[in-house]
């Protein structure tokens, strides 16, 4: 149990959190090993003076390791922590393994090798607390210490940095000082350096943009960039337990090689794959290029397309091709990160995107094509994106037509928008679909709705929250007032009945954020293995639900994702801050802040 | 039928002791037995007992291998002989009651000076024998004093039970160890006692308080303490843990600083060695490879004359001369005071050291 400290915001595997030492200090943190005390409590553990408890970790070699996990103190040692520089694959294991060792609301302080060019993958993979120790001791041998490395004293023309010691002198200077004098100044510089780096990871993790701030940081060292893909690879399953499914407002930058194999991107293509059904009674599945701007609705691009096809829209469905996610269906456009992320566009895809997004788009096609009365799908798509549709349609016996010419290497964009392409689209179209079908106001917003319901919570909540949408021709009326209404601008968009709102969309996050009403209303539609439920105590919750309250709750929930609380005095609906596994598992923060709650 | 390797001893070499009771370094003729081999075999460091015989071993082939290194490497004065195994000289599993009493007989034939062939041969003025105290019997020792000067050597390690129970998997206590060194007091023996700086798991300053306490608490019982640097040793545990980032050697300065203090406190009524075996390798004791060959040859000229002096001059700030220039205080020993001040708050981190040429 962890008293002094709390877990405040988190990134992924990062945290700021609160450590109360003499002080109070936040983490990330850069502990100043000149300025530390010691003493051995009767137990035998570490203590720091007033405050948090720490406890060692020893690894496995070590007589006195115990397997399983360590449950008391707010901090852990990982002790004989220069064992991770043996290989990148220690390194990953060991942070990852120290983790899953200990509470998520303890700190993990890994001491004696950060380096302001290691910090950045040491707090990403899960350390909150480092120390100065390798920076003096690497001073103290003569290394002068940079970001992206180490150097000699010697071999340096000039001192590449503008911290308090280097601006008050040249690197021949520097040199001419006496020993002792030497070695505090150059351990004071690689101390300020590696501290400026805490901050800028602490920065990061506040904006939501540590794993970019990874990507470009691991790039300075081979070592760390295998530690990168390792943990990627190897990790997969930790890293996903600890990414929110939404990121308020922040934009996915995917400028690496490394960015394809992100949780966000992974996770986004899965749920496409699991929670994903295209609407029912589309004819014709047409194929879309992306679009920088997003969501590509508003783009003049789609526009163009959706202007071509507008008297066709309501027997054809369109889906949109992309890297890194793979396929992005129209009525998912507004989720996180298909509105929220970039990526360099040169109309060059290297072999892994091709692969990868190639993947996607066959598996949507394996599980999803017989859902559509044509057999034939239209591709609308130029370059790298048009091979790839080509490609998988080849693969799977698919019969396509391509609407837009243009080789690789031309330029895609005016071929889709050309007008040759788009009235060709609108042929293509026009022949497939037969009679014209627009798409109702309603039709279009309800399918946003469902979609981003069933992406939330599974499939089911959707026509739990919405109705069944296929039937509702049949069955245009039931009850006056029964109806539902979707009211507000795209992507603004409420959903409603009998005059009480049950759902809305919240554009900056790409969710979709419910009332207790519209809570009620899916809870029996949800599945019992993700249920988004959090079982609390006996207590009517104000502003937040705090992890000690938490009886229970669904281990599917990620920071960020809407759940419903219910316990003896209260149901309610709120926004989770913590994985549904940290909540049960943590005795410290805030678990889920309340948007509406209602006495029972 | 018994193999070439059974006849041909481990290793024989010649080299200098001090001997306490001349107070000077004489010639020194160490022989290290190819025995049956050790029977406890666990310490975690140790990898001798991989130089063992092979199973068609007869006791006879340790006379030969005895003889061997005496035919060639007698000086022609007279010296002291250390007769190692890797295992223990005093077990009769390895060297049987008969065969000690053999071996006896030829180290007193030989106990006067003389010629064989024609050359002129020194005689041995003191026989040295390691075992672990286990195997200790005042009728064994009665059996091996053929001369005047009978030593008893014992892998003691550490006096720390727990260290040495814990870290370095060693079998015996402190206690099994000063009954046997009484023991050998009582019989007349005089007692040596190997110390381990830096067994796997203690850290470098902790391994250092530990020397010295150690070396304080077996000097009652000892006149010759040797302070073995532990080096990683090819298949041993310990050398699973050093390829894995969780053991560095010790630090040659930790050897001159435990030397300095015990020697400082001991003084003459001490004789105090060690054998920086693999000094400056990566394997071995090391500092940062450039001030490594001077300090090891520091510490072997302080084993030849005990002379203070010799350790201190490496502290020495300005070097006078060129010669000295090379022993002075490198760079790296500031690192070294500052891992000791930070020990408690590296947990067992061994900082690594510069990955630059």
């Amino acid at each position: 149990m962890s008293r002094f400290y709390e877990v405040r915001q988190k990134d992924g595997a990062a945290r700021i959190g609160r450590l109360q030492l003499n002080e109070v200090v936040q983490t990330p943190l850069m502990l100043r090993v000149e300025s530390l005390t010691y003493w051995e409590s009767k137990e035998g553990r570490g203590e720091v003076p007033r405050g948090a408890v720490g406890a060692v970790l020893l690894p496995e070699v070590h007589p006195f390791f115990e397997a399983g996990n360590s449950q008391s103190g707010d901090f852990f040692v990982l002790a004989f922590a220069s064992a991770l520089l043996n290989s990148p694959r220690d390194f990953a294991r060991r942070i990852v393994g120290a983790r899953e060792r200990i509470p998520p609301d303890a700190a993990l302080w890994v001491p004696g090798v950060a380096t302001a060019e290691n910090a950045a993958v040491l707090f990403y993979a899960g350390v909150d607390l480092v120390d100065n120790t390798n920076a003096v001791l690497k001073g103290y041998g003569g290394i002068y210490q940079t970001e992206e490395g180490e150097e000699r004293l010697e071999s340096l023309e000039e001192l590449p940095c503008n911290c308090s010691v280097c601006s008050s002198l040249s690197a021949g200077e520097l040199r001419k000082k006496a020993g002792r004098k030497r070695a505090l100044l150059l351990a004071r510089h690689n101390t300020l350096l590696l501290e400026k780096e805490v901050k800028k990871v602490r920065a990061r993790v506040r904006a939501g943009t540590l794993r970019e701030y990874v990507e470009q940081k691991v790039r300075s060292s081979v070592f760390l960039t295998a530690v990168l893909r390792i943990l990627d690879s190897e990790a997969e399953v930790y890293f996903e337990r600890r990414t929110p499914v939404a990121r308020r407002g922040v934009q996915l930058k995917a400028n690496t090689m490394e960015s394809l194999k992100r949780v966000e991107v992974r996770r986004f293509a899965r749920r496409v794959q699991e929670r994903y059904e295209p609407p029912a009674g589309r004819r014709v599945l047409v194929l879309l290029p992306c679009s920088a701007r997003k969501p590509y609705s508003a783009s003049q691009s789609h526009r163009k397309f959706v202007e071509a096809v507008a008297d066709f829209r309501g027997c054809l469905h369109e889906l949109i091709l992309t890297s890194p996610l793979g396929v992005v269906p129209r009525e998912l456009e507004l989720a996180y990160p298909a509105a929220f992320y970039d990526i360099p566009v040169t109309g060059y895809w290297d072999a892994e995107e091709r692969a990868w997004v190639a993947s996607c788009l066959r598996a949507y096609l394996e599980r999803n094509l017989q859902n559509y009365e044509s057999a034939v799908v239209v591709a609308h798509l130029g370059g790298a994106a048009r091979e790839i549709c080509s490609g998988v349609a080849a693969e799977l016996g698919v019969e396509i037509v391509q609407t837009c010419e243009g080789e690789r290497g031309e330029e895609a964009t005016t071929a889709v928008c050309s007008k040759e392409g788009l009235s060709r689209l609108k042929e293509v179209v026009a022949e497939l679909c037969g009679e014209k079908q627009r798409l109702t106001g309603f039709e279009l917003k309800a399918g946003v709705v469902k979609a981003l319901a069933d992406f939330q919570f599974g499939l089911g909540a959707g026509s739990g929250l919405v109705g069944n949408l296929s039937l509702k021709k049949n069955l245009p009326k039931k009850k006056e007032g029964e109806r539902m209404k979707i009211t507000g601008k795209f992507p603004f968009y409420k959903l409603s009945s009998k005059g009480e709102v049950l759902a809305r969309i919240v554009p900056e996050f790409g969710t979709l954020a419910l009332t207790v009403k519209g809570a009620r209303r899916i809870a029996n539609f949800l599945s019992p293995r993700s249920s988004y439920k959090v079982e609390i105590g006996d207590f009517v919750p104000k502003g937040s639900v705090l992890a000690p309250g938490v009886v229970n709750a669904d281990p599917e929930i990620r920071e960020n994702d809407e759940v419903v609380f219910c316990g003896e005095k209260a149901f309610g609906v709120g926004r989770a801050k913590m994985s549904g596994w940290e909540m049960v598992e943590s005795r410290r923060g805030v678990a889920v802040q309340v948007r509406e709650v209602e006495e029972i | 039928m018994t193999s070439l390797k059974n006849k041909t001893p481990v290793a024989s070499w010649l080299d200098y002791d001090f001997l306490a009771e001349e107070q000077r370094a004489v010639k020194c003729l160490t022989v290290i037995l190819r025995t049956r081999g050790c029977q406890w075999r666990k310490c975690r460091m140790c990898g001798f007992w991989h130089e063992s015989a092979d199973p068609s071993l007869t006791q006879a082939d340790l006379l030969t291998q005895l003889e061997q290194a005496l035919e060639r490497h007698s000086p022609d004065e007279d010296f002291i002989l250390k007769i190692f195994t890797s295992g223990s000289f005093l077990d009769e599993r390895e060297i049987s009651g008969e065969t000690r009493r053999k071996i006896a007989e030829t180290v007193r034939r030989r106990r006067r000076q003389g010629r064989t062939k024609g050359r002129r041969r020194g005689g041995i003025k003191k026989l040295l024998v390691e075992t672990r105290p286990e195997f200790v019997s005042e009728e064994k020792i009665k059996d091996l004093e053929v001369v005047e000067g009978l030593e008893l050597a014992f892998g003691l390690e550490t006096a720390d039970d727990f260290i040495r129970s814990n870290y370095i998997n060693k079998g015996f206590s402190f206690e099994d160890f000063r009954n046997a060194a009484k023991v050998a007091k009582k019989s007349g023996a005089s007692v040596k006692t190997y110390l381990l700086l830096k067994p796997p798991f203690v850290s470098e300053k902790k391994a250092i308080q530990d020397a010295v306490k150690s070396a304080d608490l077996v000097a009652p019982y000892s006149s010759t303490i040797s302070l073995n640097l532990c080096n990683v040793q090819r298949q041993t545990a310990l050398e699973g843990l050093w390829r894995r980032k969780f053991y560095r050697p010790p630090w040659l300065w930790s050897a001159v600083e435990v030397l300095k203090t015990v020697k400082r406190k001991r003084g003459e009524g001490l004789v105090l060695l060690s054998d920086p075996v693999g000094g400056g390798h990566k394997r071995g004791p090391h500092n940062c490879g450039k001030c490594d060959a001077a300090v090891v040859r520091a510490i072997k000229k302080f084993n030849r004359t005990q002379d203070l002096s010799v350790l201190e001059r490496l502290d020495e700030r300005e070097a006078t001369t060129a010669e000295t220039a090379a022993e002075a205080e490198c760079e790296c020993k500031g690192v070294w005071c500052a891992l000791l001040k930070f020990d408690d708050f590296l947990f067992g981190s061994n900082p690594p050291s510069s990955t630059l040429p």
